[in-house]
Formats: C-alpha cells, structure tokens, sequence
C-alpha cells in the first residue's frame, strides 16, 4: 500500500507517476529467464539474487542467456565476499584467510560459511553457498576464470584493507587510497564484467585495451554511492570520504555532520562530486563499446542512476542528515531512457549535468572546476554525436584547401537548409494559429456557441440564407423598408 | 617528439625573433623563452591575494611556471624581441627593437643585425580597431614580414630563417553568429566574414604564412599558424577576460548578476602562457622538420606533419560563459549569488537591447558596453577541440583553466589599483 505522502508526492509529479506507470505497462525486457527451462538449483541461486541485491536483481535477470547465469553468479560470489568483509563481529586476523581463500572455494562441493553472526542481512546466501558452488561448476571454462581471478583479487585487496589498521581507525587517506579502494571493490567488477563481455562476443574487445575505462565504470558507481552515504557510513563508524578532500574543508570528520559546519560541508560534498565527474565522460565511452542491448541495458541503467543521484546529492543539505535517495519515479524514468541507446544515455547525463549547474554556487570554491567538469562531459558527447552536419562542413573546408578561395563554393546545401527552416517555421506558424483558433471555437462552445446551427447555414442548400441575410444588412434600401417614415 | 613536460637538458631555439614582443602574448613568449624573469623580478607579493570565494582556509596558491614549462637553454637561445614602440612589458635578458612590420626597410635593418633561426609572429591589432589598421597590419605585416624573412625578394640579410610560426586567431573558422561546437582544423575558413572583419583578416593573413611554407620566394623557410581561442591571462588588456573585470569594478552588484541567453553556452578560452607554449612547440617541431629536411631525410608523414598547418590551442576545457563571468566577478570580491540570483534575460530580449544600445551610441556618439555582436557572443556556443597540437607537438595545458582566470583576474586587480594610486597621485600633486 503506498503511504499517503507517496500518493501526495505523485499527485503534485504527475509526470514521474506517469513514468511509473509507463515502465511498468510498457517494459519489454529483450531477454527474460525461461523459468520452465531452469533447475530447481538456478531457481534457488535467483532467489539469493532477488534477497540480496535490491537494484541489480532486475537488469541481471534481463541479461541475454549466454551470459545470465555467469553474471548471477558472478554477483551472488561477490556478495558473498562481500558479506564476510561487512560483517563487524568477526575479528581482522578471522577475516583474512577466509577473503584470501575464498576463489579457491568456489568448487568444492558444498562449502559454505556459517560464521556470519545471526543479524547479518545475507548470511543465508553464505550458509547456502554450495548451490552457487553447484552452480558455479557447470559454467564455461572462461567465465570460471574470469570469476576465479576477480575473486580473487578482490579478496586480497578487501584482507588487505581490514588488516590496515590506520584505514580502519582514520579511514581513507589521499584521493590516491580512495581511487585504490573503490578500485578494489568496484574497479574489479568492471573489470571481471568486461572480460564476460567480451568473452560473449557483447563487447567490443577494443574495451580491454582500454582499462581505465572499465575502472571509470566500477568508480563512478561506488564514488556516488560513497558520497551519498556519508551519513549512514559515518553512523556505522566508516568514513570513505578521504582525509585529501574533507581536512580542506573541515578540521574533524565528524565536523561534517555538523549543522555548525553546514557550508563547509556542502563544499566538501561539491569537491566529492566534482572528484566522482571526472569519471563520467569514460564511462559513457565505455558504452560506446557494447554491442547488445540487454548488456547495454545492464551497464547504462546504474551509470544513469548514479548520475542521477549525484545531482541529486550535489550542495544538498540533507545528505547530512539522513538517507536521501531519487524517487520511484525518476528511477522509472531513468530507466526508460537507459533501455535505449546511446544518445538517449547522454541526454539523460546532460541534463543531470544541468540540474548540477542549475545549484552550482560562485562562493563554492570549486565553482569553476565544476563548472569546467561539466563542461567537459558536453564537450565529450558533442564529439560522439555532433549537433552539426560535420561530414558537409569538413568536405566545404577540404574543397577550399584544394581549390582555393577564388573558387565559389557549393552554396546550394546552405540554401536548401535554410529553405527548410523558411517551412518548418512556417510550418509552425500554421500549427500555432490552428491551435490558436481551435482553443477559440473551443471556449466559445464550452460557453454555449451554437456551431451546429452555423455549420447547417453553410450548408449549400442554405446558402439563400446567407445571401438573404448579407442582402439585409447591406441593402440600405432593404432596411429602410422597416424604417418608420 | 617534443614534449611540454619539463625536460631534464633544456631546450634549444637558436636566435628567437618575437615580432610584437612588447604585446600582451609576444611578451610571454618572451618570458617563456627567457625562463621567466618576470618570476624572478617580482618576489612573491606581500600579501597574497585571496580574494572571493578563495580566501581564509580556500586560498590557493600557484606553483611558479618556470617549474611548470619547458626551461630554454640560456646559451644557445637568444631571444629579441621587435615591436612599433619597446617601452613596455620589457624583460631582463632580451633585445629590443623597434621597428614597424609594414616597413620592409625597417624589417630588414633587424633582420640584418639579429639574424634569427625562428621567427615568431604575436604582432596583431586590437579586435575593435579600425578595418584600415586590421587590413594593414595583419595582412600586409605579416606578408612583408614573410618576404623579408624568407631573405629572398628584398634580398638576404645575412642569415637563413628557418621557422616562422605565426599566431592566428580560432575565430578564422567562426562567422560570428552560429554555434561552433567541438571545431577542430578541418572546419573551412570564414573569407569573407561580414559580422567580424578582424577574423577576416586574420584568415587572409594565415592564408599566406601557410602559402608559403617550404617554397623558394621565402628560402624554403618552414612556416605554421597557431589559432589560440580567448587569450587570458597577467598583462590582457583587451580581452575578455579585461573586459569582465573591468565590468565588475565599475558596475553595481545587480547588474552583475544580469545574464544574456540561457547560460547553457560553452565558450574556449587559452591562458596566455599555453599560447606561448602552443607557438614554441610548433616552432621547435619546425626546426626539427628543417633540420630533416636539410639532410636529406625521408618525407614526413601526412599525419604527422607540423609545417604548412594550422592549430588550434585552448586549455582544452571549454567553460560555460555566464559562469565564467561569475568566477572572474566573484574572484575580484564580489559577492555573487547563485542560479536563484541571476536575472536571465532571453536572448531576443537582450538583443532588442543590445540593438537600442547601438542606436543610442550612434546618436550620442559614446560606445556602449553592449551591442547585438556581444550579445551574440555571450549566448552562442563558441569551443574547439585541440587534439591536434597534442597530438603533433606534444601540447597539453600546462595552466588550467581555472588558474589562468585566477591569474588573469589577480593580475588585472593589482593593475587597476596602480592605476588607482597613479591617478591619485597626480591629482594630488596637482
């Protein structure tokens, strides 16, 4: 049952419960799980995915067969992982040999974790693993090694931080640990997903010779959701924001959170969207690459999420004061435009950049730079989708290289375009005055004109009235016959 | 290939000769070459200037530019400097001379007594200056400026010009009225330019630096146009970022928070220094073409090919040109509010205005801060991509965008205060 502020809050945005309405009616996923066809084993793996992943359950189950099960799984490891690194009551030294080893876990036949404490949200996952283990073993050999190695990797790199006792105590340190960390658990699951891409023949393989690209995919993701929860981190005794960024801003972490240090929080909010922008134009290079639509889906619908909650975030006071996330709605919205293509994906990031600017403020210090990081992220979609007929303006400059300048050039092209913009003005005028009109009839019906009666005098079998009645009005000797003489 | 990273051994040009040395980007070129002597004359001011929003805890300083730059052999590089009058912008370490570019004769004196490797050429008239003055100096300058340093129709000098890297202008490719959105150098020139005279000239004068390259009326001397986009930076006077300086130190804080068009307009600007280094990199890679070319070496491939070309310089990060404006005034201590605060008017309206402004200036005979081809300007899209110097020399911004306008505004401040006391100087002893 949706609360009544929700109802309230839809019936004053009726374009997002439009939107709403619209995915849910019209979605057509271009590829969905064939549940007759699945084993009672994969059926159990998709419930873990649906208990335990809130955004990425839907786009996975939407991903092309080749690829469904390895990326299932691949997400259920990798929470797994996750869930043993999360979990507070289990001490470091505990921790690390479980993080190391866990690839080389990944078949043997009914293994599984059951030191998680009782209130950790996915120890069931952990508990049952070994229907992921089962699983796991079927798959391709390739999409085996690929999951193994990332695991791997990953595991070593989250032993790493929960060894680091300084991380733990003071959390992170430069832009460069910060940059470090988010790559260890996001950087590497771009990484793992491009190689299953590719792999699958759904990713041009020209994305591997470009890995920061990738990395850019995995670090905006984590990067906004860092930024957005710095609050609830904060609670839970985590501080990612790294010391770099916030020590300009303020002398104590805690200081952030503050109502005291509002300002000086909202600038170090704006430095961290700034630091996460950075990423964005590579990441819509990154989409460039893939060349099937449900892994386009699957990759651009948390790109524009996350471009959408950075906007959201951005110099918002809340942030410090509890969860904000963007709205049903808008998330439908994003959606829709992330299911599409390419193009739709960058109008979607330039008016986020908009809302961006739109609350970009001059006694921010970082005014300019994030102005100039918006800026970029234009500039680079400008040169993927040029607004101007580039091919005709290059060949008019190759011609007055070869020619010279005496030579007349073919003005025929500019003419016939201005012709064209001469009738869609027209065009619109036309428009304009036919609605213009059509509003009028429609109010003067609405206040009770009879224009069935006018449409029946213009009848041709009635047109001796219409000329009776001119003859009247204009005969002075008509109307005088009625004058009294 | 050359690089902008500072090199280990510095870098050799030879004899350098900087016509319109004593110029707002000839007398960069200068310090560039020289190692930058203004860093050295003046010590670090007093106080630092911390002005907007970058004060108290915010306040940045900038790293020398010497640490920043490529560094020039002081040895093997000598650098003179040419101009109409040498009495400002003078630096320590160079040689002046004064002479005129549309005066063979005159040329050719310096020419016999520097006789330079390199010649760079920054000479242009101010953008507002009369069509006469614009013809003149940029077309027939720089073609004189060509044949005699090509040593061939007035007769040798003594010496063989090898390069000669002439600074043009990224509005040789702009009519002046439409958007020019992410324009590289394949986008054609714009002759005649009917709204912009200035770039007209400016076109006609590459069209003959680039004519010539490699041939025999100029000695086979290497020739190449740099294009920079909104030059700013310590020493503008006529630029925009002067223009918006001067703007907020005279007018109220409301008007400043007027807007023309919708502000969604991207606009390029190229700190000083980066044209600079735009033009010795090309220069440098010139030299090295001759130096191939003269012992016989293999054609140099299309792609990579410097002489005969034209590139176009920015800071490579067009900037939205309302909020610009906003940083310069709010960097100069103004108090600007954000988006909420602005007052946009919609283009149209501002043109109607900038229309009204020109009639009334024509009537009054004073010229207005406003007219239809600012307007225009402010609300148009206006950048460029520079991939190609990067990619051929070596060219990154070395300066961002940011701290060019900084240094721009800081400069321009610490300017108008001179001039402030200049004039109440004499006031007093008056």
């Amino acid at each position: 049952m949706p609360s009544a502020s929700s109802i309230l809050y839809y019936l004053l945005h009726v374009q997002e419960l439009r939107s709403i309405i619209q995915w849910k009616t019209w979605h057509n996923p271009v590829h969905e799980r064939d549940e007759e066809k699945e084993t009672a084993n994969q059926k159990r793996c998709f419930t873990y995915l649906n208990k335990t992943s809130r955004s990425f359950a839907a786009v996975i189950q939407e991903l092309h067969p080749e690829l469904l099960m390895p990326v299932c799984l691949f997400y259920l490891i990798l929470r797994g992982l996750d869930t043993i690194e999360d979990d507070t009551s289990i001490p470091a030294t505990k921790k690390e040999d479980p993080l190391r080893n866990f690839y080389k876990n990944l078949e043997v036949d009914g293994w599984n974790f059951t030191e998680n404490r009782p209130e950790e949200k996915d120890r069931d996952l952990l508990v049952n693993f070994d229907c992921v283990i089962q699983e796991f073993k079927q798959q391709k050999q390739a999409y085996k090694d690929i999951i193994a190695d990332i695991t791997k990797k990953m595991g070593n790199g989250m032993a790493d931080y929960c060894l680091n006792a300084e991380f733990n105590e003071k959390g992170v340190d430069t832009i460069k640990d910060y940059d470090l960390y988010c790559y260890y658990v996001a950087g590497l699951v771009g990484e793992g997903l491009t190689s299953m891409f590719v792999e699958s023949k759904f990713g041009n393989p020209a994305l591997l010779d470009r890995p920061h690209l990738q990395v850019s995919m995995g670090l905006f993701l984590q990067k906004t959701n860092i930024i957005r929860d710095v609050k609830e981190d904060y609670d839970d005794n985590r501080k990612f924001y790294p010391r770099e960024i916030w020590s300009k801003h303020v002398d104590d972490f805690g200081d952030l959170l503050k109502p005291e240090h509002r300002e000086a929080a909202l600038n170090c909010s704006s430095e961290m969207v700034l630091n996460a922008l950075d990423h964005a134009d590579e990441c819509l290079f990154y989409l460039a690459g893939l060349r099937e639509q449900s892994v386009f889906n699957f990759c651009a619908i948390p790109q524009s999420m996350a471009i959408a909650t950075l906007a959201l975030c951005f110099r918002n006071p809340k942030m410090f004061e509890r969860n904000i996330k963007i709205t049903k709605g808008e998330a439908c919205q994003l959606m829709i435009e992330s299911t599409q293509n390419l193009q739709v994906v960058c109008d979607v990031f330039k008016r986020y950049i908009r809302v961006i600017r739109k609350k970009n403020v001059p006694r921010d210090p970082n005014f300019l730079k994030i102005s100039i990081a918006c800026g970029k992220i234009e500039q680079f979609i400008e040169s993927i989708f040029p607004s101007a007929n580039v091919k005709e303006i290059v060949a008019k400059g190759e011609l007055q290289r070869k020619v010279g300048l005496g030579a007349t050039l073919p003005k025929e092209v500019a003419d016939s375009e201005t012709n064209w913009e001469t009738f869609y003005l027209f065009l619109t005028f036309l428009g304009l005055i036919v609605v213009v009109f059509g509003s009028m009839i429609g109010v003067a019906w609405l206040f009770g004109a009879r224009f069935d009666l006018l449409l029946n005098d213009l009848k041709p079998s009635n047109w001796h009235k219409l000329t009776e009645g001119f003859n009247n009005a204009t005969d002075p000797a008509v109307t005088s016959t009625h004058g009294e003489l | 290939m050359s690089s902008s990273e500072p090199l280990p051994t510095p870098k050799s040009l030879g004899t350098v000769l900087v016509i319109g040395g004593c110029g707002f980007v000839g007398l960069h070129v200068v310090d560039q070459l020289l190692n930058f002597p203004s860093e050295k004359a003046q010590p670090k001011s007093q106080s630092p200037i911390s002005l907007g929003p970058n004060k108290g805890r915010y306040a940045f300083n900038f790293s020398a530019l010497s640490t920043r730059y490529p560094s020039y052999d002081q040895q093997t590089t000598k650098v003179h400097a040419l101009d109409l009058k040498c009495t400002r912008n003078r630096l320590p370490g160079c040689t002046y001379h004064e002479a005129d570019i549309t005066d063979a004769e005159q040329l050719l004196r310096v020419f016999k007594e520097v006789k330079p490797d390199v010649v760079i050429n920054t000479a242009s008239p101010s953008w507002e200056a009369p069509r006469k003055i614009l013809q003149k100096v940029n077309v027939e300058g720089t073609r004189t400026l060509l044949e005699v340093a090509g040593g061939v129709k007035y007769g040798s000098w003594g010496g063989k010009c090898k390069a000669f890297v002439h600074t043009s202008s990224s509005s040789v490719i702009h009519d002046a009225q439409s958007n020019l959105r992410n324009a590289d150098e394949r986008w054609p020139l714009v002759i005649p330019n009917e709204r912009e005279y200035y770039s007209e000239t400016k076109a006609r004068a590459e069209l003959e630096v680039l004519k010539v390259n490699g041939k025999d009326e100029v000695g086979g001397m290497l020739t190449s146009a740099v294009r920079p986009a909104g030059i700013v930076g310590e020493g503008d006077m006529g630029g925009i970022s002067y223009g918006l300086c001067k703007t907020a130190s005279v007018a109220p804080l409301w008007q400043l928070h007027i807007q023309l068009g919708d502000g969604d307009n991207l606009f390029d600007t190229t700190y000083v220094g980066n044209v600079a280094l735009g033009l010795l990199l090309v220069a440098e890679a010139l030299l090295i073409t001759h130096k191939r070319k003269s012992e016989g070496k293999g054609e140099i491939l299309e792609h990579e090919r410097v002489d005969g070309e034209a590139f176009i310089v920015t800071n490579d990060a067009p900037c939205y040109f309302w909020e610009i404006s906003r940083f310069a005034y709010s960097r100069m201590g103004k108090e600007i509010g954000g988006v909420d605060k602005v007052w946009a008017l919609p283009e149209g309206f501002a043109n109607v205005i900038g229309g009204l402004s020109e009639i009334f200036g024509a009537v009054s005979g004073r010229k207005g801060k406003i007219n239809r081809q600012t307007v225009k300007y402010s609300c148009i899209d206006r950048y460029y991509s520079c991939e190609k110097i990067k990619r051929r020399c070596g060219y990154r911004p070395v300066v961002g965008a940011e701290e060019g306008w900084a240094r721009s505004v800081d400069w321009f401040l610490e300017w108008d205060r001179q001039e402030r006391e200049r004039g109440t100087g004499e006031k007093k002893s008056q």
